[in-house]
């Protein structure tokens, strides 16, 4: 009976409450799939990530998976994360901070586990277009246009690189060692009131940067041009649940030593996964679990050291105007 | 549909052959930039794999003529992803043109390339070998 009743007060709310919907779904499929992005409907965001990430592979030059024997590879990674608007609902200023322990067990070395910063992140967005958040009317050409994001940012060489390692197995390498630069956009489209459809697509130039190795001879390294694409299909089922289910895949072109192009070290990974949040206190505190990994097959990826599977738990804390 | 695939696999093909494959080269004679050594390696374990390994060598002149009491430094680099290794390894000289290496740190997967930097007496010369390892 009790169940009954809380099921038709939740069932009246949402009939009474359904511009909260629309903007709970608007909120969901423009801020929560980016760690520190404020949602449409808020002025600002504070977040916390931790993830687990396993090593269970790898995948050479030639696309070929091959499983990780006699190793272990473990990072859990906990991300500091917040996005305020900037005087305007169009415009916002968001950063993340991680900070990596890291696991390493490689046959034939000691294991080492390390902690320390990662590489952080500042990124600008602007929103250039709006959904009506209608659905789609073939009749009505308005409800075609989607939510159009522009955005760029930066990361920091904020981790410590490789070449200032010092254990065999580089469980202290926690960031790339480069500047990056990034800009792209990401389009929203809801193709009904309570589903949408998310692309997001950016290019990033990383910058080159002088490496040490053991002897202390040094070269300058270029890693290659990143090129990352995101395709995201979110369900919002209520004002508190929702869920998504997304591909990402990531291109580096290949990398430079002194000038010199390396050979077949372009790179190539693809990941899935699902995520589900749920608002613990609509619109304030929203808790999203996610899960994706690398699939265990050939020709997927190319050049990845080690493939994984992560898991990760997101608590965020809206602000509303 | 099939033609068309077929047609693509070949304008791809010779653009993949022409890249080098370090993994494939002859590791029983492996020649300095200059010409002035060459090596023989055999890895321990053979093929490498991630963690720790060594290396024979058998250093011998131009003429085939074992080399010994080298000076030999060995530095491994990945050089798709920019960084070595902060283990240094350690080289024992056998006597009769042999060199064992030991503590050479392959900490990930993928190509890596080892730079020998050999020096006999004012003469200084590098050979590279390269190791895909598993």
């Amino acid at each position: 009976m009790q169940k009954l009743l809380t099921s038709a007060a939740l069932g009246a709310a949402l009939v009474a409450s359904t511009g909260s919907a629309l903007g709970q779904a608007c909120c969901t499929a423009t801020g929560s799939s980016e760690l520190g992005v404020v949602g449409r409907c808020h002025f600002a965001v504070l977040a916390t990530q931790l993830s687990y990430d396993r090593g269970f592979g790898s995948v050479d030059a030639h696309g070929k998976y091959q499983s990780l024997e006699g190793a272990r590879v473990d990072d859990a990674v906990l991300t500091l994360a917040g996005g305020v608007r900037l005087g305007t609902p169009a415009l916002q200023l968001h950063a993340t901070v991680p900070l990596r322990l890291q696991h390493r067990d490689l046959r034939g070395l000691p294991p080492a586990t390390r902690l320390g910063p990662g590489d952080a992140s500042l990124g600008f967005r602007a929103m250039v277009l709006e959904d009506l958040v209608a659905g789609l009317d073939l009749s009505e050409p308005s409800t075609l246009l989607p939510f159009v994001e522009l955005f760029v940012a930066g990361r920091f060489p904020t981790g410590r690189d490789a070449g200032d390692s010092d254990t065999p197995t580089q469980a202290d390498v926690t960031g790339e060692g480069a500047w990056t630069a990034l800009g792209g956009a990401q389009i929203t489209k809801f193709v009904t009131l309570h589903q949408a459809i998310v692309a997001t697509g950016s290019y990033a130039r990383r910058f080159p940067h002088q490496v040490a190795g053991a002897s202390g001879q040094t070269r300058r390294y270029a890693p290659g041009d990143e090129i990352d694409a995101k395709l995201a299909y979110v369900n919002v089922f209520d004002l508190f649940w929702s869920a998504t289910v997304f591909s990402t895949a990531r291109f580096t072109a290949r990398a430079s030593n002194d000038g010199v192009a390396v050979p077949d070290s372009d790179t190539r990974r693809v990941r899935f996964g699902a995520g589900l949040s749920h608002y613990l206190s609509y619109p304030y505190w929203q808790l999203t679990g996610s899960a994706s990994f690398d699939p265990p097959v050939d020709e997927l990826g190319k050049n990845v050291p080690f493939t994984s599977a992560t898991a990760g738990l997101t608590l965020q804390r809206n602000f509303t105007y | 549909m099939s033609k068309l695939l077929a047609v693509l696999a070949l304008a791809v093909l010779p653009a993949c052959s022409s890249d080098p494959d370090p993994a494939g080269q002859d590791l029983a004679h492996v020649k300095s930039a200059s010409g002035a050594f060459s090596a023989a390696f055999v890895p321990h374990p053979d093929p490498p794999t991630t963690g720790d390994n060594a290396l024979d060598i058998a250093l011998s002149d131009a003429d085939a003529a074992p080399i010994e009491g080298a000076t030999i430094q060995i530095e491994p680099w990945m050089p798709g992803h920019g960084h070595g290794t902060p283990v240094v390894p350690e080289l024992s000289d056998l006597g009769g043109g042999n060199y064992h290496a030991s503590h050479i740190d392959f900490m990930m997967p993928g190509f890596w390339e080892l730079t020998v930097a050999v020096t006999v007496a004012d003469l200084r010369d590098e050979i590279v070998v390269a190791y895909d390892v598993k």
